[in-house]
């Protein structure tokens, strides 16, 4: 699971209104090279929650990215991209866990992947 | 078609099919139309044609960041939208931790030719990712044979019991569900139609959709309809226009297969709360 992926999931169990973001627990994190594409970035900056991909970075010990970000930044601060690109994209959580910020529940993440599947009393 | 060779599934995994290939032309069509320039007809123009008649719509690639595939099984249909679209992140989805696996193992296996930049997420449908997670393209592979409703229900209880685990006992539920559309086959249909709508990005966003005839393409598309003015009036906006049509049709043994493809057409101008349509 990338940071990019955890920045768009939310907790889907009936009730809960404290939702987001998941917190991270991380058992194995694997760092893998993706094409660096500063073009994706930009567009997928406002589609972002600045602020959940940056706690969730610390988290992990991922530092290096800022509290915001300007236009100018996006265009062309190459060490702010990089740093961008590598923390949402290239840091794999391979083995851990999604823990809901309200109930605790832990959704496993096995082989790189979340399963987000509710038990029938929680739909 | 995309060039997928080395597509991963076994027990419990639906494999690559008619429905699934055709799913790919239709985007690769809509892709080759654009690079090729022919058919450049806006969403609105194609839309006033007969719906029936299948025919190409641009889309320039570039302008795809994210795509979402429902359901996304032995992941050939993710792995090609990767290929196809080398600059965007793609998401595959799956109930069943099996055809996950099968997901990942065939985007893993075609890593040089993806840009690396996917994911795969167990869960039903889209449950779970947030309102608002945007995607450009939103491909829906869903199960569309009529059965029973209750076909449908046991093997959706059988593996939320066991959290969609890849384990013998799940097998034949995980299997029942790759295929089982409950009533006209559309019940799941219409649950990933819906969750797919939400999740378009509002501006020249498109979601393709497989259909059979049995699923009565006409009333799906008039339930789009209404599913998309009820996303809009959950935002307080007024809604842009939903435009479909039939993408690509194909006889494939007994089935008539099409992929229905819907398009959201106006540019995203009126930022401004709407309080009556």
């Amino acid at each position: 699971m990338k940071l990019l992926t955890h920045n768009l999931l939310e907790c889907h169990i009936k009730g809960v209104t404290n939702k987001y973001p998941f917190l991270v627990e991380a058992q194995q994190v694997e760092q893998t090279e993706v094409d660096f594409n500063p073009d994706f970035l930009r567009r997928m900056y406002p589609k972002l929650d600045w602020k959940a991909f940056k706690d969730t970075a610390e988290g992990l010990k991922l530092e290096g990215l800022p509290d915001s970000v300007t236009e100018e930044m996006l265009k062309s601060d190459e060490a702010f991209l990089r740093a961008f690109h590598h923390i949402l994209l290239e840091v794999d959580v391979e083995e851990g866990a999604l823990i809901c910020p309200e109930t605790g529940r832990r959704f496993p993440i096995v082989k790189g992947i979340p399963n987000l599947l509710l038990n029938e009393d929680e739909c | 078609m995309a060039s997928i060779s080395a597509t991963t599934y076994g027990e419990g995994v639906y494999p690559p099919s008619d429905d699934t290939f055709l799913l790919v032309d239709a985007l690769e069509q809509d892709l080759a139309a654009f690079s090729s320039g022919v058919g450049n007809e806006s969403a609105e123009a194609a839309a006033k044609k007969s719906k029936l008649i299948s025919s190409p719509l641009p889309l320039d690639g570039r302008d795809v960041a994210s795509v979402v595939e429902v359901g996304s099984g032995s992941g050939f249909v993710s792995a090609s939208a990767s290929v196809l679209l080398p600059g965007a992140y793609v998401v595959g989805t799956d109930l069943s931790q099996r055809a996950c696996l099968a997901t990942r193992a065939t985007l893993a296996a075609h890593a040089e030719s993806c840009s690396g930049r996917s994911d795969v997420l167990g869960t039903e449908s889209l449950l779970g990712l947030r309102p608002g997670a945007p995607f450009d393209v939103v491909l829906v592979n869903p199960p569309y044979v009529p059965t029973s409703s209750e076909e449908l229900r046991e093997s959706l209880s059988t593996l939320r019991e066991r959290g969609g685990a890849a384990v013998p006992e799940t097998e034949g539920a995980a299997f029942t569900l790759t295929w089982a559309g409950g009533l006209d086959g559309v019940e799941m249909t219409v649950a990933m139609l819906e969750a797919g709508l939400r999740a378009l990005a509002a501006a020249g966003g498109r979601l393709y959709l497989i259909v059979v005839q049995e699923n009565q393409p006409e009333e799906l598309a008039r339930r789009a309809q209404d599913v998309w003015r009820g996303v809009w009036a959950d935002r307080g906006r007024r809604p842009p226009r939903l435009a479909w049509a039939v993408a690509v049709q194909t006889r494939a043994s007994n089935e008539l297969l099409s992929v229905l493809r819907f398009v959201s057409t106006e540019l995203e101008e009126e930022e401004e709360a709407v309080t009556e349509f």
